[in-house]
């Protein structure tokens, strides 16, 4: 405590952080360049979740009703870059901006003008994005893998849409240079690499993964950029390109990028499972291990998302069996997971709620995933809704899940004060009835035969369509009251101190709530680390 | 501390002095930045070399 009040000093002489407008537009501080990121990705969710209840109100009944088949296109589009590169890149990003310096016993982020730059680079690309709905030719419509030669038939659109995807990709390619040479350069002395939390472990693997594939996807669309206005013919088959190739570059970075999307969701759901069940993460280096090994494994795995396109009976197997071997790793996640509430002392406030949600639904899609990595299988499941319902199970209860499970968990030491937890379990049982109505008959729909992108079909598939579409508009609302339980927080939340939970460790418990300006202007003790690293 | 712009500066965060801190950190970056900027042109670079064949 006598390190709390010496470090409280030490802040107050140099808490002169800016007001107005000023301290947002030219932000170094790594909180307040987090909360941006937060706020940036809750709005990308609600206008990508728009998209997605248009999207389920066209598909309630067969027949169009309200949409024509292209602007439907450019939804389901602009539905999956919005919330991929909008909504759940940006929210890790500002989970990490807030989380890494605290818990690695570091002042801020190693280059903060950077931060700045990273961050600012989004709203231009989204908005340059998002307008491309108003331009002759629509938004585009030719699915977010943007695939030739489909994709080179897309309107005014196409250039906004490439220039969109550059500007992403630099932004989280600089994000994560700043995230891995934080962690490396600016750890406290005696904060060692096996004593770092679970969630800076996982974003430093993502950061990693960032860096290595990003630049493969903004190559890939340069390359179809080139094909549309300068007569290149990268991947023009009748100049004697190749449109495969384009299939094969954009899965290399299309499979790691599923890795980018759920690895900081294992990271927070480790924080958070040992905390509410009081006891250590059982298996601490074998979680590392495992991280590691699934993005390895990420990298040799990229055609199982291409068996119907053809290739040899020997690449078939080789990436049907690479990526069964993911199951292994992610198999002993699950087991430590489980572990570490075997015999605990488990209470069930929301983000431990979500968390346990997490576990069990993830585990949902990561099974169809092991399905759907059997060739002869995949034949059967290829472009339909089976596969939807697969990775809407990994992204939605997976990836969404935990980051609203870390929002729920470290709020309280973001504001210093407690949420209204009745609202927040409300909140939790709401979302958690809902994505399953929504995505558990999208399983039955893609077995039964209905194709995915498509905004019509036959009658047969009405009922579970229906049905589906009632889980939409219920997760939906049920989400609003998200941003409403965090806005009463700030406004009406009852203060809390230092340790919002009873079994929570870590440095970030170690500072006062809401935290200094800047975190830890003196490193943190050895013996400070220690208490925090008891994993 | 690295180049920093809000946080004060500490020689005293870490066991390296805030000048060897910078220079780390903005080797690092340009390292990373490196290898980023490799794979974009790398890529590139494959797909005309198979073109040329």
């Amino acid at each position: 405590m006598a390190e709390h009040s010496a470090h409280a000093a030490a802040h107050d002489d140099h808490d002169h952080k800016p007001h107005g407008w000023r301290r947002w537009v030219y932000a170094t501080n790594h909180k307040d360049i987090g909360t941006m990121y937060l706020v940036f990705a809750c709005t990308m969710f609600f206008i990508g979740g728009g998209a997605a209840m248009l999207i389920r109100l066209e598909l309630f009944k067969p027949g169009l009703q309200f949409f024509d088949p292209q602007f439907f296109n450019s939804l389901t589009t602009m539905h999956a870059l919005i919330m991929i590169f909008g909504a759940i890149m940006p929210g890790w990003t500002g989970l990490a901006n807030w989380m890494i310096p605290m818990q690695v016993g570091a002042p801020d982020m190693a280059l903060p003008r950077l931060n700045n730059f990273s961050f600012w680079i989004l709203p231009f690309a989204f908005t340059l994005l998002i307008s491309s709905f108003f331009v002759p030719g629509g938004a585009p419509a030719g699915g977010w893998t943007m695939y030739p030669p489909l994709v080179l038939q897309t309107g005014a659109s196409f250039p906004m849409l490439i220039f969109a995807v550059h500007l992403m990709g630099a932004s989280s390619i600089l994000g994560a240079i700043n995230v891995v040479v934080t962690i490396m350069n600016m750890r406290a002395p005696g904060m060692t690499l096996l004593r770092m939390p679970l969630f800076v472990w996982t974003w430093l693997i993502t950061a990693y993964l960032l860096i290595a594939v990003m630049p493969v996807l903004a190559g890939a669309v340069t390359m179809l950029l080139t094909d549309h206005f300068f007569g290149t013919t990268f991947f023009t088959a009748a100049g004697g390109g190749d449109p495969v190739m384009f299939q094969h570059i954009f899965w290399f970075f299309g499979h790691p990028e599923v890795y980018i999307l759920i690895l900081p969701a294992f990271g927070i759901v480790s924080e958070i499972i040992p905390t509410f069940s009081r006891k250590p993460l059982f298996g601490y280096e074998a979680m590392v291990y495992a991280v590691a090994s699934i993005a390895f494994l990420s990298f040799i795995v990229w055609a199982h998302h291409m068996f119907t396109v053809g290739m040899p009976l020997a690449a078939q197997l080789f990436f049907m069996l690479s990526t069964m071997l993911i199951a292994v790793p992610t198999g002993v996640k699950v087991f430590n997971w489980t572990a570490t509430m075997w015999r605990g002392s488990l209470s069930f406030e929301p983000p431990m709620l979500f968390a346990l949600a997490f576990l069990f639904l993830f585990t949902i899609g990561g099974f169809s995933g092991l399905m759907l990595a059997m060739v002869p299988a995949d034949y059967q499941y290829q472009d339909t809704y089976f596969v939807v319902a697969h990775f809407h199970y990994v992204l939605v209860p997976g990836a969404i899940f935990a980051m609203m499970a870390g929002v729920y968990y470290w709020l309280p030491k973001w504001t210093g004060k407690m949420y209204d937890l009745r609202l927040g379990t409300w909140h939790f049982w709401l979302s958690t009835i809902f994505v399953n109505v929504l995505f558990f008959p999208q399983h039955f729909l893609g077995l039964a035969g209905m194709p995915r992108r498509i905004p019509d079909y036959a009658v047969q598939f009405t009922d579970w369509n229906m049905v589906s579409s009632i889980g939409a508009f219920g997760f939906g609302f049920s989400q609003l009251l998200f941003p409403y339980i965090i806005i009463k927080c700030i406004r009406a939340g009852q203060p809390i101190g230092n340790r919002a939970w009873e079994g929570a460790h870590g440095l970030e418990w170690e500072l006062p709530s809401p935290p200094p300006y800047h975190s830890w202007t003196t490193p943190p003790s050895d013996a400070v680390i220690a208490r925090g690293a008891a994993h | 501390m690295a180049a920093h712009a809000g946080a004060p500066a500490s020689a005293a965060h870490g066991r390296l002095d805030a000048a060897e801190r910078r220079r780390r950190v903005r080797r690092s970056a340009l390292l990373f930045a490196v290898i980023a900027a490799a794979f974009y042109f790398g890529f590139i670079a494959m797909m005309l070399v198979r073109a040329a064949r």
